[in-house]
């Protein structure tokens, strides 16, 4: 009996906390409609990206085109905590005439890692006129969760083939960049070729050593050259 | 050799009457004098020392400040340039010496400070010093800076270290470009948690990291603890590079 009546107080619990998050949710989305000052704008636009929630993904994504640093970082935070939910939005509603927006939104997918957003990463790995753009694709196409795939995705259809196709043209777009005279740049596709290595093997063993020796021979950047030592040595340690 | 031309004609254009502003300015030294630190490191660019620290009494502030940041560059450039650029220490403490000099901004004193700590000027060292007290917090860091390049004390470079907690966000720009110039190792993880743009922090390890893997020439006579020691933290600089991509 005694059981019965906590399960009971805990259900109704849940549910008034429930129905109390979502009018905060509402609350809180207005409040960044409606916020007519710029520490407002940042207050509230964090204390929505604070609550994880699905429903302020669209609220969110609007924040990342707002002219204000402060409010569009506090949502791409927001959006990379909320993960792979936000993608299917993120790619849907990619603002491609407001640049910085657009910015944002490359750089909270890299960090997400849904492989649904392959195509615009390795455009934007080579081609983005942001430098910083340009560092986080170029990461992020070495960190891609490769187990969210679906079924039914060109990619898997690919792989379960035994292809790998999406892979020798993630690393011959990584490859290229190990030529480019940013030195940031190659730093960039060093790591992802580092993390690549445990899903690749030989085949982005391969360029890494490539790396290697272009960089002590054309790049000459002592940073890159350390980098690529120590992503070669973890994989001696590991045999 | 196109360097050897452009020295001459920049030295030249660091002599130019006719360029002025109503003001009184001189545009065209001002831009002599800063491209005459982006030359590189040919041992051709000393030549352009004395002409820039006689420019460092012009009367118009903007050449002073240009030519005190060019012979800061010049001196980073090489081992040579830096030897040559030592005859700049004694013009550019000079201006330190105005009686008021901690309360004022007559001179383009972070420019000033900055020369004198890539010079190691030992002995311009009390002068310096005293701008620790400076009312300006920007030149107050530049002091820091110069006095842990003169003296290597960490205490200078803990200085700049509390900097980047400055509610200010261009001043903590400024510390962090500072911790990266001087390649202060141990400030690497408060780099990496100040809040800044990730790429500031990109660059300023980035910075810390060239600077101790160039050291690695005196590294191989260290004992192997001490080595070890090092290359962890190395390491350490690298996983937050890339936290920062």
């Amino acid at each position: 009996m005694i059981n019965k009546l906590e399960n009971l107080s805990n259900e109704l619990s849940s549910e008034s906390l429930k129905e109390s998050l979502g009018q905060s949710i509402e609350n809180l989305i207005k409040d960044v409609e409606l916020a007519n000052n710029v520490l407002d704008l940042i207050k509230s636009v964090q204390a929505l990206a604070d609550l994880r929630s699905l429903q302020a993904i669209p609220t969110l994504i609007k924040a990342l085109g707002y002219n204000n640093p402060g409010a569009a970082v506090a949502a791409m935070y927001g959006l990379i905590a909320i993960g792979r939910e936000a993608v299917p939005e993120l790619l849907s509603l990619i603002d491609n005439y407001n640049y910085g927006a657009r910015a944002y939104t490359v750089r909270a997918l890299a960090k997400i890692g849904d492989p649904r957003a392959l195509e615009i990463l390795l455009d934007c790995s080579v081609n983005d006129l942001a430098p910083s753009v340009r560092r986080a694709a170029i990461k992020g196409l070495g960190y891609l969760q490769w187990a969210w795939l679906d079924i039914s995705s060109d990619i898997y259809q690919d792989n379960y083939q035994g292809n790998y196709q999406v892979e020798a043209r993630i690393l011959a777009t990584l490859s290229s960049i190990l030529k480019d005279t940013d030195w940031s740049m190659r730093y960039a596709a060093v790591v992802a070729l580092d993390h690549l290595t445990e899903r690749c093997g030989d085949l982005a063993i391969a360029p890494l050593k490539e790396a290697l020796n272009l960089e002590t021979n054309l790049g000459k950047d002592l940073s890159v050259i350390a980098r690529t030592q120590l992503a070669l040595s973890k994989l001696k340690a590991k045999i | 050799m196109r360097v050897k031309e452009s020295v001459s004609v920049l030295i030249e254009a660091l002599q130019d009457r006719e360029d002025r502003t109503e003001l009184g300015g001189y545009p065209l030294r001002r831009n002599a004098a800063r491209s005459l630190g982006k030359l590189g490191k040919s041992e051709e660019i000393s030549r352009a020392i004395p002409a820039l620290v006689e420019a460092l009494t012009c009367e118009d502030f903007y050449v002073r400040e240009a030519a005190a940041q060019s012979i800061e560059e010049i001196a980073s450039s090489s081992e040579a340039n830096w030897q040559n650029a030592q005859a700049a220490i004694a013009p550019l403490t000079q201006l330190l010496q105005a009686p008021d000099a901690v309360s004022n901004l007559v001179q383009p004193y972070e420019a000033i400070l900055e020369a004198l700590g890539r010079l190691k000027a030992d002995s311009s060292r009390i002068l310096v010093e005293s701008f620790l007290k400076h009312s300006v917090p920007r030149i107050k860091f530049a002091a820091a800076r110069a006095m842990y390049g003169i003296t290597q004390e960490a205490k200078y470079a803990e200085k700049l270290i509390e900097g980047l907690a400055s509610p200010d966000i261009n001043l903590r720009r400024t510390v962090l470009t500072d911790l990266g110039e001087i390649g202060y190792l141990p400030a690497s993880e408060a780099i990496a948690r100040c809040q800044t743009e990730n790429s500031f922090k990109l660059f300023a390890l980035k910075r810390i990291l060239d600077a101790n893997l160039a050291n690695s020439a005196s590294f191989a006579q260290q004992d192997s603890l001490t080595r070890e020691l090092k290359n962890q933290s190395l390491k350490q600089v690298m996983v937050y590079m890339d936290e920062l991509l």
